[in-house]
Order: C-alpha cells, then structure tokens, then sequence
C-alpha cells in the first residue's frame, strides 16, 4: 500500500485545498506533527536532566 | 617484547571495520555526486549560469533560481546570523545558570528541531496571506527562522570553549562585561561562531519544504523580492516532477550545483575550523 508523510502530504496537496475545510485540516496537521517533535524533544529532555542529577551531582 | 598475534589480529579486524565504515558513509555522498553529474551532464554548460529557466522543449538555464536562492539566502544570513550571535552570546555569557536562560535554550531546541514545511506554513499564514501574494521575503524570513537556531547553538558552543581564564583576565584589567564578550571573549571564538553561520548556509542553502509556501517560483527573471521569487530547491523539485526531459537534465544539473556548492562549504568549514584551532 502506498504510505504518504505528513510533510509530504502538507507539500503535494496545499497547493489543491481548494476550501477553508482543506486548508485548516492540512493546517493542522502540521500543528500534529509539530506537537510530535515537541513531546519527542520534552522527553529527550527528560531522560537528559534525569541523567545530569543522577550522574552530575559533584560538579 | 612482541606483541601477541591475537591482539595483533583484532587491532587489524578494528582497523579494517573501522575503514569499511568510514568507506560505507562516504560512498553515498560520492554516489549522489556521480549520479547527479551523470544525469546533468548535458546541461553543465556555461548557458546553465547565463539563461533563464526555458519553457518546455527549448534550452535554457538555470540563472534566475541561482540569482533568488542567492539573494534569499544572503537575506536569511542578514536577519538571522546577528540576532542568533547576540541570543547566544546571551546563553553563554550574561545569562548562565539563569532560569530564563534554561528555558530559552529549550525553545530554541524546540525550534531547532521543528519541522522545516511547518515553518513554510507558518510564515505562509504570517505573510503571504496578509500580503495576499507570494514574496522572495517571505521566502528570506522562513530560511532566516530555519537559520537562527542553528546559529544560536553553535554560537552558544563555541563562547563555552573559551577558558574562563580568559574572561577573569579581563575582569581584572577593569573591562566591562560588554568589552569582555565583544573585544576578548568574540575574538577567541571568532573562526568557530563564523564555522556555525557557514554550517546554517549549508543547511538553508537545500531547504525546498519552507520556499515552496514563501517565494513559491518565478519562470522568469525576477529581482523584485516583494513578488515570487525563483529559487534552486523548488526549480528542482519542480522539474524532478515534470514530464520533459529537459527539464529533467536541469534538475539534475540544479541538483549537482547545489551538493557540490555544500561540499564546498563543508569543507571551506573545515578549513576555517582548523585554523581556529591551530592558532
């Protein structure tokens, strides 16, 4: 089956959303995968101040 | 004393996966580059930096998307180096340890990390649909966003590298702070802050995704950076798709320009990083 991006899906068919509907729902879809890289990064974050207090307390 | 055969034998099987490695990575790099000057060969001509891009079925070149994705990347490079150099002067020098500092820090990983067709979008909704037309300003502010972060860190890095010795010293000769960071503390950290600007060019100089909402294109020749602007990534992109194999042997040839333009770059990094260090 043929698989699509979001990225990809934002860049080949916003130039076709012809309605506001469209348009919003491509808009937000680059506000999902917006929040994905935030809670990915929230929780590389996370494990990385976890790490510095168990580790890094000396200095 | 010899050295036992055993440990002999695993120093070369290191040494051969180690090459092997290194030989894996490079070997893509010198296949796009292959393929790409394959493929565009027969449009690496003088005319691909003289004419503009041709309507199907005739000859041209590709002179306006070289001249917008100059101009615009020029532009980027203007807005965004000198607030990412002061924001990361602040993150290193005036506000360590602060709260503040931490939380600015996470926000520029935040949009360091974004994706780059959200920025597009972004910028779409905050200029194109005002403005009500596509612009190469539009298209200069998005790389400039994709741009700002990159240089934030690197600038925030390399002012970290610089001993604090060097900051006590001119504490004790009576400078301000201000001429601390900007005549002691800049000049240390000079060909490194100058390593992460070329670094973002390089990084901006491809970025398709953000241009394709911002400056969109232009078939013809265009200064005026109010109106759409033609541009390298979304020439290529374009053509890549079309139908006509000329168009195709442009893209190509684009595509060629633009990796080789980011070796160059990479490797002029290198050499200004080496310097730096050597001194």
């Amino acid at each position: 089956m043929p698989s699509n991006s979001i990225a990809a899906a934002i860049a080949n068919e916003f130039t076709e959303a012809d309605t506001d509907l469209y348009r919003s729902s491509l808009i937000g879809l680059a506000f999902l995968l917006f929040v994905v890289t935030l809670i990915v990064l929230g929780i590389a974050k996370l494990l990385l101040l976890r790490m510095n207090r168990q580790f890094g307390r000396t200095h | 004393m010899a050295i036992p055969v055993r440990r002999r034998a695993a120093d070369i099987a290191a040494f051969l996966f180690a090459s092997a490695a290194t030989a894996f990575g490079l070997l893509w790099l010198f296949w796009i580059l292959w393929t790409t000057l394959r493929q565009g060969a027969a449009a690496l001509t003088p005319e691909l930096f003289t004419q503009m891009t041709p309507p199907p079925g005739t000859t041209g070149g590709l002179l306006n998307a070289f001249y917008g994705s100059a101009i615009m990347v020029l532009l980027a490079v203007v807005i965004g180096a000198p607030l990412g150099v002061a924001a990361g002067t602040y993150l290193a020098e005036h506000g360590r340890h602060s709260r503040l500092a931490t939380v600015v820090s996470f926000l520029n990983d935040v949009l360091l990390s974004a994706p780059s067709i959200v920025i597009g979008l972004f910028v779409y909704e905050l200029l194109v649909v005002t403005a009500g037309h596509f612009s190469g300003y539009a298209g200069a502010l998005a790389l400039a966003m994709i741009l700002l972060p990159i240089v934030v860190r690197t600038t925030e890095e390399s002012l970290r590298l610089v001993p604090d010795q060097m900051r006590e010293a001119g504490f004790a000769l009576g400078l301000p702070r201000w001429r601390v960071t900007s005549q002691i503390i800049y000049k240390a950290a000079l060909s490194a802050i100058l390593t992460g600007i070329l670094l973002g060019i390089a990084r901006i100089a491809g970025e398709t995704a953000p241009l394709l909402f911002t400056a969109l294109n232009n078939q013809f020749w265009s200064a005026n950076l109010n109106g759409p602007l033609a541009n390298l990534p979304v020439v290529i992109f374009q053509y890549a798709m079309s139908p006509y194999d000329e168009w195709h042997t442009l893209a190509w040839a684009g595509a060629f320009v633009l990796t080789a333009f980011v070796l160059i770059l990479n490797l002029l990094v290198r050499f200004l990083a080496r310097k730096g260090t050597h001194r």
